[in-house]
């Protein structure tokens, strides 16, 4: 288990579950209500959408997460910066952000490195 | 129908601008392109024989798009592209429909996202924005390739 700066945590609901991501890879919040499906080999990358004028994949951190599929648009998305580039992620809601000055996330809660969900990795670490 | 359309495009002056001239078809409601130079005819569905299209003597094997993107099936009623990958291989595209033939800018291609890490990455070559509407691109070499691998004696 490892210490993270809780104040620069934004916590989201994904899929029923509480999800953590760094804030500083949030560039925004906005609603998707059209998404192209690529075919593609991994079920869990819903498509491509256009965000201010750029082409972005959207991908399903629920389905990623074990949890049920999302559905079809319109969804309200957290882009986020990544190393391959941003991503759009389908989320139930914003819950809040930081964690009083703890360097523990609330139990049952699930942290993801959005870092490198663009490359196609999207790590999940349970806190 | 002879396809021998958009071979380029030039400013006037005789200079090659960077544009691209492509055909666009729909499969399952996405809208996809092809390099023009790679469509040598356009048919009708229905002319299949097994699993293939014979035409002018030219054999080009069938590529049903519904299935190789494993999208449910309709009923046949869908144009085809005779297409060749620039080299020896052929195909025979099963499309939903054959729309026109646009121009894209090269600048305003996408590549690929990297998080698409599968065979797509074969089969595409990139992404557009095309009249504030996706459209991916195919890559006729990589496609082929996939849709028809190469048979090895064992």
């Amino acid at each position: 288990m490892t210490s993270v700066d809780t104040r620069a945590l934004m916590l989201i609901a994904v899929g029923g579950r509480r999800v953590a991501v760094h804030g500083g890879e949030v560039s925004e919040i906005a609603r998707v209500t059209a998404v192209t499906p690529v075919p593609c080999d991994d079920p869990a990358i819903l498509g491509v959408a256009i965000h201010r004028g750029h082409i972005v994949p959207v991908v399903d951190l629920a389905r990623r997460l074990g949890e049920a599929a999302a559905g079809v648009p319109p969804w309200l998305c957290l882009f986020v910066r990544s190393i391959g580039g941003d991503v759009g992620v389908p989320i139930d809601a914003v819950l809040g952000f930081g964690a009083s000055g703890n360097t523990r996330l609330p139990d049952g809660v699930t942290f993801v490195d959005f870092s490198i969900l663009g490359a196609g990795n999207g790590a999940v670490a349970p806190y | 129908m002879p396809f021998n359309l958009g071979r380029g495009s030039s400013n006037g002056n005789g200079a090659r601008t960077s544009t691209r001239s492509v055909a666009l078809f729909t499969v399952g409601g996405v809208d996809y392109a092809i390099d023009a130079e790679r469509v040598r005819h356009l048919v009708p569905a229905g002319r299949e024989t097994g699993q293939a299209v014979v035409f002018e003597g030219v054999t080009y094997r069938l590529i049903d798009l519904r299935t190789l993107f494993r999208l449910p099936a309709v009923p046949r009623a869908g144009r085809v592209l005779l297409v060749d990958d620039g080299g020896s291989r052929t195909g025979a595209l099963v499309a939903d429909n054959v729309a026109t033939l646009a121009c894209l800018e090269e600048r305003a291609l996408t590549p690929l996202p990297p998080v698409f890490r599968g065979h797509e990455r074969v089969r595409y070559e990139a992404l557009a924005v095309l009249e504030d509407r996706i459209v991916v691109v195919v890559a006729a070499r990589g496609l082929l390739a996939d849709a028809w691998p190469t048979r090895v004696a064992v």
